[in-house]
């Protein structure tokens, strides 16, 4: 092999292994950033909030691919979009007026039936997307609709005639016994004690319930418990 | 009040690595120019001594500082400068001073450009 061929190469590994350490670094800054951000998935972000997401993502793929870049220019950006995500998020939490001048308001573009076609139009929603969005929440009678709400994510909230409503299990004067949280106490032959305060479980009682039905945890897939103390066992295949 | 404070922090972060960033890459650009316009200085006396001494200066100068430069400059402008400056020792050995002088003015043409394009003016910002 000639020696500029094992110089090539060598230069090759070398931008590899470049690539390599900048894309773990950037995946860390990600996870780190998403989780500064926030659990709210995709649909329920706010349009700004959208708009920074992908600004964030676009930011830092460019020097994943492109090592001649500084990764110092993503990382400055990225935390001074999140910081001031954070920021705002903050404040518009303290000011109604700032919410409302950031994330906008809700509207009211159908009541009792009748479309407000100036809200209709300020929202740049034609007849379609709002008789779309009323078949997804299940409403093929615009009559059916006492008040349908734009909210400030861009979904559609319906309320419906109140003869129209599904019937309550308070209309209909049900009691229902109230079963509580299930909680998970056993997860994959493990046992999760971060949920045995929701369930009021604690280890002496589970040890008592594991004995009195004969069971060992490694044994058990997933074992869930409310507070009446009604179990749903899954055991392991054994194969 | 934690979220609070992680903002403040980040924007802080992210501000004072770019302010320091702009200072020292001005800094490191001014000295580098000063020592290769002393090297020019020399190589048009044809001082060969003079001018050894301060190829070897301007080198380990950009030895020391380049890593730093690196970080905020494009590395394909880096890389340029890098070729350059890696000639200048030879080109003073060799009393090829034509040459010398003519790779100088490129660096200085660089540092000068890299320069440049930090400075958050009108133009650069927009």
């Amino acid at each position: 092999m000639l020696y500029s061929q094992k110089k090539d190469i060598i230069l090759e590994v070398k931008k590899m292994i470049i690539t390599l350490i900048r894309t773990i670094i950037l995946y860390i800054l990600v996870i780190c950033t998403m989780r500064i951000l926030g659990k709210r998935q995709i649909g329920q972000l706010q349009p700004a909030e959208l708009v920074v997401t992908i600004l964030l993502s676009e930011i830092m793929v460019i020097p994943m691919q492109d090592t001649q870049i500084p990764l110092v220019n993503t990382i400055i950006p990225v935390l001074l979009l999140v910081g001031f995500e954070i920021l705002v998020s903050f404040f518009s939490m303290k000011s109604i007026k700032l919410r409302s001048i950031l994330q906008g308001n809700s509207l009211i573009i159908i009541r009792n039936g009748i479309i407000d076609q100036k809200q209709l139009k300020r929202l740049r929603f034609t007849i379609d997307d709002l008789l779309e969005a009323l078949r997804k929440k299940d409403v093929f009678d615009i009559s059916e609709v006492m008040y349908a709400i734009v909210e400030t994510d861009g979904t559609l909230s319906v309320m419906l005639n109140p003869e129209k409503n599904y019937a309550s299990k308070e209309d209909l004067q049900i009691t229902v016994k109230e079963k509580g949280l299930q909680c998970v106490v056993i997860s994959d032959g493990r046992i999760i004690q971060s949920d045995f305060k929701d369930c009021g479980m604690n280890m002496p009682k589970l040890k008592k319930i594991l004995n009195q039905n004969k069971i060992v945890v490694k044994d058990i897939m997933l074992m869930t418990i409310d507070k009446n103390g009604n179990m749903n066992v899954i055991k392991r295949d054994i194969t | 009040m934690k979220r609070l404070i992680t903002a403040v922090v980040f924007i802080f972060i992210g501000t004072a690595i770019a302010v320091f960033g702009y200072f020292n890459l001005r800094s490191i650009c001014s000295e580098m120019n000063d020592s290769l316009t002393e090297l020019i200085k020399y190589a048009e006396s044809e001082d060969k001594d003079a001018t050894q001494d301060a190829a070897k200066y301007a080198k380990g100068k950009w030895d020391k500082k380049n890593s730093l430069l690196g970080v905020y400059t494009n590395h394909s402008e880096m890389d340029e400068l890098q070729i350059i400056m890696k000639d200048l020792n030879r080109l003073a050995d060799e009393e090829n001073y034509e040459d010398l002088i003519e790779d100088c003015y490129e660096c200085i043409y660089h540092f000068e450009h890299i320069r440049e394009t930090e400075t958050p003016g009108l133009g650069n910002v927009f």
